[in-house]
């Protein structure tokens, strides 16, 4: 054990554990397809990671307390808030931000967001995609109770919705072909 | 411009091997630590309120504690603390033998928090939208004290905190292991139909604070008795409870309209809600008697009563 603090209190023995000293820890993890090793405070925010360490912008930066969803990214095909989920929560995980979505090109919600005009300045949009993608991987024929539970958390302050429901029915269609 | 995070110092996380070692760290850090789960409750604690977060985390993920939901001997329904909210929604257990509870999950925050959030955490908060649920499934907790696992029935620990908040008294550094609900067996319960419902009332539809919720299970019969009645609250800070001496009034009692306006006043009058800056007392008590009195109005109905 090596925490001074705990040391100081002369306390019972605690063989292992802590993972955090100012510089230690080292996050492993996979970002849109690339490991990543770096070295972070464990508590730091994958908001901040992706944003200011791996120049990762499109994950959008907003309320920071899990209210918007404008920072919506996949861990391991999940929607998680960046702006909730710490370094050390990430180890061992894939992430893929909204830049993973499909390498280069413009991935068909994407494409369905532009087709029917889901957005208006678009701040939300990344998130509003996040979201949409993880419901589709997981339910491909998403009724309308499941699409609004679905992007309950993301929040758009222009578009009044209609045009981001319409962009997801729109993809839902364009992937049953 | 870079976007800093912007903080001057950065809590300590410590990933304890064991429960037994995730303890002993909490009883050797003090006030100094918190025990961590999906930590998104404690994120509104650090961020919307102000406080800062603590200098030390404890990562009960960490620990080999259980996370998992199962259905033990077709009696007992067991969910380890750990399970997410989202692996809570997507229980074919929880629809099946505890409905009210998984209304209760759907309510909670968005799916993306569910992912992180944990039920024993929820519960821990103690403020957590699932606890009527829990309550009016008569719920037992399973505590690690540091040397030996303890049961406990939920609405004890409720009145405990209730007791220790009235007198300022300290938390205990116990850690949630399980949630345990008992299953009625179908031979156990009599006929009639059965009523099941949670409503969270917040200022919006949907992804918002509760102001107040409402937990109900019972069952209505043909010729009108009313059998089995639990009924909780909770939300908009209050500690959850049940709802006895209306429970009480309900049981075998005859549905009719003048039960329902008696039922209104009692709970305006026992209800234990606390008035917020968004919504009154007396608000929060005729919100909960009305969606008391409108499930079995509705539930009546269906009974072939009106
Ligand atoms: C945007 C947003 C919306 C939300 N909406 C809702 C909502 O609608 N309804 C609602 O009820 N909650 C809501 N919450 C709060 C929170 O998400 C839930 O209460 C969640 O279930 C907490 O679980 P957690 O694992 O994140 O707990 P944590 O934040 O990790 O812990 C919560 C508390 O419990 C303690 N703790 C955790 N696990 C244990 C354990 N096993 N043993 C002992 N102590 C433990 C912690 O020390 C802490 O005090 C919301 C949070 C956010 C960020
Ligand atoms: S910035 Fe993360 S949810 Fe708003
Ligand atoms: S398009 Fe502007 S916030 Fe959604």
């Amino acid at each position: 054990m090596t925490d001074n603090h705990a040391m100081k209190q002369g306390a019972p023995q605690v063989t292992s554990s802590m993972i955090s000293s100012e510089t230690s820890y080292t996050l492993d993890c996979d970002v849109n397809g690339e490991p990543v090793s770096m070295k972070v405070q464990p508590s730091r925010r994958l908001l901040f990671i992706l944003r200011d360490d791996l120049q990762l912008t499109g994950t959008k930066r907003s309320c920071e307390i899990g209210r918007c969803g404008a920072c919506m990214v996949l861990m391991d095909g999940k929607p998680v808030n960046a702006c909730l989920t710490m370094a050390y929560q990430c180890a061992g995980k894939k992430i893929t931000s909204i830049e993973g979505l499909s390498g280069r090109g413009v991935h068909p919600i994407q494409q369905a967001f532009l087709d029917e005009g889901g957005f208006q300045c678009g701040y939300c949009t990344p998130g509003m995609v996040i979201s949409t993608k993880a419901l589709l991987d997981d339910n491909p024929r998403p009724c309308k109770a499941e699409v609004e539970e679905a992007l309950s958390g993301n929040l758009c302050r222009c578009t009044g919705y209609g045009g981001i429901l319409r962009a997801v029915y729109k993809a839902i269609e364009t992937a049953d072909g | 411009m870079m976007e800093q995070e912007n903080r001057t110092s950065f809590p300590k996380v410590w990933q304890p091997a064991d429960l037994s070692e995730a303890w002993r760290l909490k009883h050797m850090l003090g006030d100094a630590a918190v025990y961590t789960a999906g930590t998104t409750y404690l994120r509104t604690q650090w961020e919307a309120e102000g406080a800062a977060p603590p200098g030390h985390f404890i990562d009960l993920c960490s620990t080999g504690l259980l996370a998992g939901i199962e259905l033990k001997d077709g009696e007992l329904l067991t969910i380890g603390a750990l399970t997410t909210l989202a692996s809570c929604r997507s229980s074919a257990l929880l629809v099946n033998h505890v409905p009210v509870l998984m209304e209760a999950v759907r309510a909670i925050a968005a799916p993306s928090v569910r992912n992180l959030a944990t039920i024993g955490g929820n519960v821990a908060s103690t403020f957590g939208d699932a606890l009527p649920a829990l309550l009016v499934y008569e719920a037992q907790l399973v505590w690690y004290d540091g040397k030996l696992l303890q049961v406990e029935p939920l609405a004890d620990w409720l009145a405990g905190l209730r007791h220790a908040a009235a007198n300022h008294a300290a938390k205990d550094n116990r850690i949630l292991k399980e949630i345990r609900i008992p299953i009625a067996s179908d031979s156990d319960v009599d006929s009639g139909m059965r009523l099941e419902m949670y409503k969270k009332i917040g200022r919006r539809e949907a992804f918002t604070p509760s102001l107040v919720s409402v937990a109900m299970t019972g069952r209505i019969h043909q010729d009108g008795l009313l059998s089995g009645f639990r009924i909780a609250l909770g939300g908009g800070g209050a500690i959850a409870q049940r709802l006895k001496e209306v429970e009480s009034l309900l049981q075998h009692a005859n549905y009719t309209q003048p039960l329902l306006g008696t039922i209104y006043d009692m709970i305006v009058e026992n209800a234990e809600l606390q008035g917020d800056l968004f919504a009154s007392a007396l608000y929060k008590k005729q919100t909960a008697a009305n969606l008391i009195l409108s499930a079995l109005w509705r539930a009546a109905g269906q009974a072939g009563m009106h």
